[in-house]
């Protein structure tokens, strides 16, 4: 069955670039309507707040299916089966944290920002800017994730491969092309439409995607008769792990995460923490994840917060439901091998699938088109996500720091929002530059180390602000810088950066912390700062926790949708 | 404990955000040990902690099946559905379940009485405000 070993055609390639023209024009219209009608702070960090549940709840779904997520999660299954299932799990069980104990009390009690939340009992200015650090970094992070990732995927998806030239471009030229045009599309969006127009291109994507992804399931599944276990069956024989002769473990954990090592049982013991590590960074990451947070705050009130994780969860779930089919859809009909000669990573194995299923049903030109299709909406996925993240950057930089720790929360609104659409182009500018120079980072290793440090030094944090009494402005700053410098201290000593012949210094070997992902250890090392900070200094104030409690929980002062 | 200090800095104002008037400090304070306002902590916290346990410990255990128990998990149930599969499945219903279980929970047990007692938080700055022009 395996078909779409040749490069992309030729027709294909001409429907994906005029769906490609029409989304950038269609998410640029919305930029333009969306500027003019963002005026106050209020509409440019939250929208206006006035976003109903579902229209929120697709904008979540939309910040959190990246491409990443998408072509990446796919791709996994396609290659070591039930590890990549495995993945996604992870990142839909993190949804109860935020409905149960983040999205409604941060909704009341909060402003624009994660910071507003951390910063209520606190004294403003050093906990504004250790809230600030932590989102700029946590979003930079992601975004290069995003970005590195849309380069090559670009390329990829309109068929430049190495040798290759596309408009007079070589694969190398068509990558840095594609960051480049990634990152002005994010910056204008941003820049422009602030959250308004942010908020629409998601809701767009997510419709497009959720689509798109529910077509491809159900062209996959009619191939099999919508019987599910010819479909497993025939992946787990396709597999690598057929050929290796364990066919059945294409079903089982452990050939991605956790691997066992023979003859090394430290090393399968590494692995297996390791797998327990990634579980804890991805269920107590996103409740820490700026971009996200923010989101809460577009809605009307608390109810409508938690209306909208509910959707927000109902389309993740079927989306990772629908992705466990495309992987395994991909493993049985494209194959090990045309996946991996595409793309190492297996992130093109989705749209490889959609021309394989079109060519078998309708015929090649069909094959195009599906290709086409499911490529645009993996491209509206890199757009929507990485405008999340810049946006989530630059109110936090406007709102958080320039604002509360440099005017002492004396600028005006409109001043607030001219420094946020200038910090839009400063980290348009600057993730730019540095995905650039970062294309040869691994992308599932940036997403693990941003949810890594979103899980250590934000969620505690957050947590403990609502919820404890006696903590304070040192417990605050400790847990903060502690979760973030632990995060990234043990990934620079694990053998993602040295020691190993995949690591990043490949000649260099300063590993002597085992595990690739820190989260087993740096989210407890937060914790433990925030608890001892807090003791070792005096300050208490049992009023202010008080009101925040008080306005957290019942909705007294919170913030009121524009009157638009 | 005559040393405790408490946090220098004023809490930012809440704009216009909190109705026509902004809520007094010293209301905020009396409704956190009003006994109201306890009993609706204790509903919301009597749901939240205890299923946040629950959906962790549920989570983690699946997790640590996955590393350490691949026998019983490679064990196949029916055709080739093995025990895995099912565990991973149970953990998007059980995610499910539990928004649905807190949804309704929430809309029985806490947003009346929220709304309540924010009204009453709202309502007393109006007065106050109106009691202070005469």
């Amino acid at each position: 069955m395996i078909l779409a070993q040749e490069a992309v055609s030729e027709s294909s390639r001409m429907v994906t670039i005029v769906l490609f023209a029409l989304m950038i024009a269609a998410t640029l219209g919305i930029t333009v309507w969306a500027s003019r009608n963002t005026r106050s702070a209020t509409d440019f960090h939250s929208g206006g707040r006035g976003f109903s549940p579902l229209q929120n709840g697709l904008a979540i779904g939309s910040d959190y299916m990246s491409a990443a997520s998408f072509l990446g999660i796919a791709g996994m299954i396609a290659l070591f089966g039930y590890d990549g299932f495995l993945y996604s799990i992870g990142f839909l069980v993190a949804w109860l944290v935020a409905l149960l104990l983040v999205a409604e009390l941060l909704r009341n009690s909060g402003r624009y920002t994660m910071g507003d939340v951390l910063s209520y009992r606190m004294q403003q200015r050093p906990v504004r800017t250790a809230a600030a650090v932590s989102t700029v970094v946590v979003s930079i992070f992601y975004l290069l994730a995003q970005m590195v990732g849309a380069g090559a995927l670009i390329a990829l998806l309109l068929g430049i491969q190495e040798g290759q030239t596309f408009l007079g471009m070589d694969a190398p030229t068509a990558k840095i092309a594609g960051i480049v045009v990634v990152g002005l599309l994010m910056t204008i969006y941003v820049a422009f439409g602030g959250m308004k127009g942010t908020t629409w291109v998601q809701i767009i994507k997510a419709v497009i995607l959720m689509a798109g992804a529910a077509l491809l399931t159900l062209l996959t599944l009619s191939l099999y008769g919508f019987n599910l276990g010819a479909l497993m069956s025939d992946a787990a024989n396709a597999s690598q792990a057929a050929a290796d002769g364990n066919a059945g473990g294409f079903l089982e954990p452990g050939l991605r995460y956790g691997v066992e090592v023979a003859g090394d049982p430290l090393q399968t013991l590494w692995n297996k923490l390791d797998l327990i590590s990634l579980g804890l960074a991805l269920v107590l990451g996103t409740a820490g994840l700026p971009h996200i947070l923010i989101r809460f705050y577009t809605v009307p009130d608390s109810g409508s917060a938690r209306k909208s994780v509910n959707w927000g969860i109902g389309l993740i779930g079927t989306f990772y439901l629908m992705t466990l089919v495309l992987g395994f859809g991909a493993a049985a009909l494209v194959g090990h091998e045309a996946i991996t000669t595409q793309d190492a990573a297996g992130n093109t194995a989705a749209p490889q699938l959609a021309q394989v299923v079109g060519t078998t049903i309708g015929g090649d030109m069909a094959g195009a088109v599906l290709l086409a299709l499911i490529a645009s909406a993996a491209f509206a996925a890199i757009l929507s996500t990485v405008a999340g993240l810049v946006i989530a950057s630059s109110s936090s930089l406007a709102h958080d720091f320039y604002n509360s720790v440099i005017r002492k929360g004396k600028a005006t609104g409109s001043e607030e929002v001219r420094v946020a659409r200038f910090s839009a182009i400063g980290v348009g500018v600057v993730a730019i530059i540095l995905a650039i120079f970062a294309q040869s980072l691994n992308v599932a290793f940036l997403v693990s180390l941003a949810f890594a440090m979103a899980a250590s030094a934000n969620l505690p944090t957050l947590l403990l602000s609502l919820f404890w009494k006696r903590f304070n402005t040192a417990g605050a700053l400790a847990g903060i810088y502690g979760g973030l410098i632990s995060a990234v201290g043990l990934v620079f000593f694990s053998p993602v950066v040295s020691g190993s012949e995949t690591a990043l210094m490949p000649n260099a070997d300063f590993a002597w912390f085992p595990l690739p992902n820190p989260a087993l250890v740096s989210v407890p090392i937060s914790l433990l700062c925030a608890v001892v900070g807090t003791y070792m200094s005096k300050e208490r104030d049992f009023d202010k926790f008080a009101m925040l409690q008080v306005r957290a929980l019942t909705g007294a002062g919170a913030e009121k949708a524009g009157s638009h | 404990m005559a040393t405790d200090r408490p946090t220098k800095d004023p809490t930012p104002s809440d704009g216009n955000g909190g109705g026509d008037e902004p809520i007094r400090d010293e209301a905020y304070v009396a409704m956190h040990s009003d006994p109201r306002f306890i009993d609706l902590k204790r509903r919301l916290y009597r749901f939240i902690f205890p299923m946040s346990i629950a959906f962790m410990a549920w989570y983690l255990l699946y997790v640590l099946m996955s590393a350490f128990g691949r026998d019983i998990m490679g064990t196949d149930l029916f055709g080739n559905v093995n025990v895995a599969l099912v565990f991973g499945i149970l953990q998007f219903v059980s995610t499910f379940g539990i928004a649905v279980l807190y949804t309704r929970y929430a809309n029985r047990n806490f947003d009346q009485s929220a709304a309540e007692l924010r009204d009453e938080l709202q309502n007393g700055a109006n007065a106050q405000k109106k009691g202070d022009s005469r």
